[in-house]
């Protein structure tokens, strides 16, 4: 009897469903989602049937809350077999159904049905597989993945939250797999990309289930023998802190990694000019850099006397270490950090695509990058104007040969570099030249 | 010139016979097509064949179960990547066996797919629903005394460690009966003894206590497969009946109307192994066990819905130094483990025991392999040696690698001559004679072994036909 190799060990599958009311393909005819609702029955059900330690669970993403529609927390269903159909899978079926419809009917009446909650969602989808885990018999192992089966559009209102979560679970080794019923979704594509799952956008909504069944079924160690879908091109854009909306070119604070559109910052006195001004005022540049916050508005440390050298230190390393983070999302996009507290803003550049309708007419970055040759990739320096001058720059362009353009702008000069170049050296140099 | 034959049969062949356990692919292999053409009338079979199918095959079985027309076999191919072309040829191989799928032209000339209807159909029922509820499932009143899924646990090792009993130590003949000692004997499992006619247990036997209770109970049920046949109950209606068993919930109750009368005795029998309980013969109403639960798991590798923190889990810790520790007081555990362990001492909950070349080379003589050792040891391994790293290696085993190879080094020391089939020439009349002989089946590449002094050579099985032929003719001519 040599049957006893190869391990075979129990799949864990989460199914997201969002059951917003204002999903168009609802809102345009809703029995669709009845005959939605049966297709990802009939696909749960067919994960079920692959082994026997298959798990499932699915969970109802509404407006206002999202909720176990299966396993029920409370005490099983009694269920008897109506008809030929496998008990388990009946169960399944009526609890599902069962308890949709007690999530559709607690919605608040009176409020008007906003985003789908999916980025809260995947965190419960995440905490149930954590627990799982925990449950798991010692010697056995358990492959998890989430599939998330949405119709909404694509918001970078979560953004903070989605990405909290991708890399949560990229580093839980659990898959995101992604059905788009609707609208091509690039957040949560980024979602699979980052943690190797699929993204599918389904043509059309009558032959659901056999999408769901051809592509989405495969466990994750089965994915590599059949053939599914590539990943194609992935949009890597980042959404902006201030507006929350995407960005094709954004500045990150050195510290807290924040995203800003744009360094002449936002308005209501957030971003990085303001974040300046106030430095200035209070008299604490030099070369401490600076630090904000984003989205809240609220200005870090920027009033606080010149940073020890230690403190630099450490914000260094936080840096580094964020940086491979940033870089492992960044691969098609030049993302670069640089772990030194006086290049504040650095300058994600670099995607192929180009949106025209995000960038921000009142930015300078704009300005700089209609100047800027669009085919050739650069890296952007931008250093604030009180601590560099035109002199300096012209001196650092001269002594190294190297090409450069510079512009500046009010508060800040920003120095252009083909991407070719010595970075390091061009670095080394400024620097030196500053202090 | 003569040929002795020797003709050896597979047992000679193969000296120490081990007991083989077929999963329910390897049994449904060996039925015949129209046996399994009535097996996929019952959604249950299809849902169980299903699940035993190669992952590739369940693959293609879910993407053509919605398409009516037979597919290209070329189209089936480029579902799968290049680099698993074994696989799926495997899998393919596998549905073709099972009659899963047959082979069906395609109008452009083209060979292609298509499942077979019944199969078809039942699958479809078993997942989206249809058909006929399963016989077992009509609506009951709320059981007054209904039980819980502890008592079932008990109830059904107690049953199954009766009949394990029976076979260690015979003496103790009540709780089982004439049928079950019946199926046992035709198993193999035990035979009559020539002095005085009482059962005693066989070397397959003591194999078959090794085995996981899965993989007894799915044994014993096969043997009573087939003596179920001369009885005349039908093998397909127990079968289906089985995995119905299989496929229902634990700790819940099912009904005994509208079993027909033939499933009601077959009901009796499995109420008597522990599979189901009864709390009268009349009740109306039964209780699956895990036992039955887990016949749908019996394929390697899937392990066992073990009853959880339960006591039974696991008692046998084994570590570098060969010793093996079982906190058991089972004396039929305590048997078993001095099948290949010399026991050194006993407590009231604590056996030790170490494993010496001498005690494993015992057991192998006895048909034994060490695969089958290994795997028991595995099996029961204490919950303890499940959580220990082995030093950071990730093996396949939680044994200690040291004592697993060493137990198959010893096994393969046994294993040093190779066995082939052959037959004999001898006594040839002159060298020339035997040198042409020779020399042809030298060319054709028969030759096995050959003495030039004693005028003997031996040919394979395969290639005495053809020598055969060659040395009529060439006597002939001469």
């Amino acid at each position: 009897m040599a049957d006893e190799e190869a391990p075979v060990d129990s799949s864990l599958l989460i199914i997201i469903v969002d059951t917003n009311p204002n999903q168009r393909y609802i809102t345009d005819d809703p029995k669709v989602l009845t005959n939605c609702l049966d297709a990802i029955i009939a696909f749960a059900n067919s994960h079920l049937m692959q082994k026997q330690r298959n798990q499932l669970a699915v969970i109802g993403c509404h407006f206002h809350k999202s909720e176990y529609l299966y396993p029920s927390p409370s005490k099983p269903l009694d269920v008897r077999q109506i008809d030929g159909q496998y008990e388990l899978f009946t169960l399944v079926e009526k609890t599902i159904k069962m308890r949709l419809v007690n999530l559709i009917k607690s919605q608040p009446q009176d409020e008007k049905a906003g985003e789908s909650l999916l980025a809260g969602s995947i965190a419960m989808a995440l905490c149930y597989i954590a627990r799982m885990r925990l449950q798991l018999s010692p010697g056995l192992s358990m492959s998890s993945r989430i599939l998330i089966i949405t119709g909404s559009g694509d918001t970078a209102a979560q953004y903070i939250n989605y990405m909290n979560v991708f890399f949560t679970a990229q580093k839980q080794q659990v898959l995101i797999d992604v059905c788009s019923l609707d609208k091509h979704l690039s957040l949560l594509q980024q979602g699979c990309d980052i943690t190797g799952g699929l993204y599918l956008k389904v043509p059309s909504l009558d032959g659901l289930l056999q999408y769901l069944l051809w592509v989405f079924l495969p466990a994750a160690n089965e994915r590599g023998k059949l053939v599914l879908p590539g990943r194609g091109r992935v949009d890597y854009r980042a959404a902006c802190f201030c507006h929350r909306e995407l960005v094709t070119i954004g500045y990150v604070c050195s510290v807290c990694l924040s995203e800003v559109h744009g360094p002449q910052g936002a308005p209501g006195g957030t971003g990085v000019a303001a974040a300046l001004t106030r430095a200035r005022q209070t008299g604490g540049v030099g070369a401490t850099g600076l630090e904000f916050i984003g989205s809240g508005g609220s200005i870090g440390r920027a009033g606080d006397a010149v940073r020890s050298r230690e403190t630099l230190r450490a914000s260094d390393s936080v840096m580094v270490d964020s940086s491979n983070r940033r870089a492992r999302r960044g691969q098609g996009a030049d993302m670069k950090v640089y772990p030194n507290a006086i290049e504040a803003n650095i300058v994600q550049y670099g995607l192929t695509q180009l949106d025209e309708e995000t960038e921000h007419p009142h930015s300078t970055a704009a300005d700089i990058h209609s100047t800027a040759d669009r085919t050739t990739k650069q890296t952007l320096f931008t250093y604030e104007r009180q601590i560099v001058d035109l002199y300096h720059l012209s001196k650092c362009r001269m002594e190294n040969g190297i090409s450069a353009k510079a512009f500046a702008t009010e508060s800040a000069v920003f120095l252009e570099i083909k991407r070719e170049s010595n970075v390091g050296q061009v670095r080394f140099k400024w620097r030196y030249l500053i202090s | 010139m003569s040929e002795s034959k020797s003709s050896k049969s597979s047992s000679n062949l193969n000296p120490s016979p081990t007991l083989q356990c077929k999963d329910l692919h390897e049994y449904l292999k060996s039925r015949s097509p129209q046996f399994l053409e009535t097996l996929y009338n019952y959604p249950t079979i299809c849902l169980a064949v299903y699940r035993e199918l190669p992952e590739l095959a369940r693959h293609f079985v879910i993407r053509l179960l919605f398409v009516e027309q037979p597919v290209p076999q070329a189209v089936v191919a480029s579902w799968v990547s290049q680099a698993y072309s074994k696989e799926q040829n495997k899998a393919c191989e596998a549905l073709s066996e099972l009659s899963v799928w047959q082979e069906a032209p395609i109008p452009g000339g083209l060979p292609g797919w298509i499942l077979a209807q019944s199969f078809k159909k039942n699958l479809k029922v078993a997942l989206l629903g249809g058909g006929r509820p399963w016989s077992m499932s009509s609506s009951l009143e709320p059981d007054g005394k209904a039980r819980d899924i502890a008592f079932l646990d008990a109830y059904a090792l107690e049953r199954w460690e009766c009949v394990l009993h029976y076979m260690v130590g015979s003496q103790q003949t009540e709780g089982i009966s004439a049928d079950a000692v019946r199926i046992l004997l035709h198993a193999g499992l035990m035979t009559r003894d020539a002095e005085d006619g009482s059962a005693v247990i066989t070397r397959a036997g003591f194999q078959f206590l090794l085995l996981s209770t899965a993989k007894q109970v799915w044994l014993f049920l096969q043997h009573y497969l087939h003596t179920a046949e001369k009885r005349s109950l039908s093998a397909a209606e127990c079968l289906a009946f089985l995995y119905q068993l299989s496929f229902s919930t634990l700790g819940k109750d099912y009904s005994t109307e509208g079993l027909s009368n033939n499933m009601l005795v077959f009901l009796q029998h499995l109420r008597e192994f522990g599979l189901v309980y009864q709390r009268k013969r009349k009740a109306g109403r039964f209780y699956p066990t895990r036992l039955a639960l887990n016949i749908a798991c019996v394929r390697g590798g899937a392990a066992p819905l073990e009853p959880t923190g339960g006591s039974k889990h696991g008692h046998i810790l084994l570590e570098t130094n060969y010793r093996v520790y079982a906190y058991t007081d089972s004396t039929l555990q305590i048997a078993l483990l001095g099948l290949f362990t010399q026991l050194l001492y006993r407590f009231p909950n604590l056996v030790v025991g170490v494993l010496t070349r001498e005690s494993v080379r015992q057991a192998l003589r006895g048909g034994i392999t060490a695969a089958q050792l290994i795997h028991y040891l595995e099996q029961h391994a204490h919950p303890q040696m499940l959580k220990s790293e082995t030093g950071g290696i990730r093996s396949s085993s939680m044994l200690p690698p040291t004592v697993v190879d060493q137990i198959k080094l010893w096994e393969s020391e046994r294993n040093r001559f190779t066995y082939t089939e052959g037959v004999v020439y001898n006594q040839f009349l002159s060298q020339t004679d035997f040198v042409v002989l020779r020399d042809y089946a030298r060319a054709q590449n028969v030759l096995t072994w050959q003495n030039e002094r004693t005028r003997t050579m031996v040919v394979t099985r395969a290639g005495h036909d053809d020598v055969k032929k060659f040395w009529k003719r060439y006597s002939k001519n001469s």
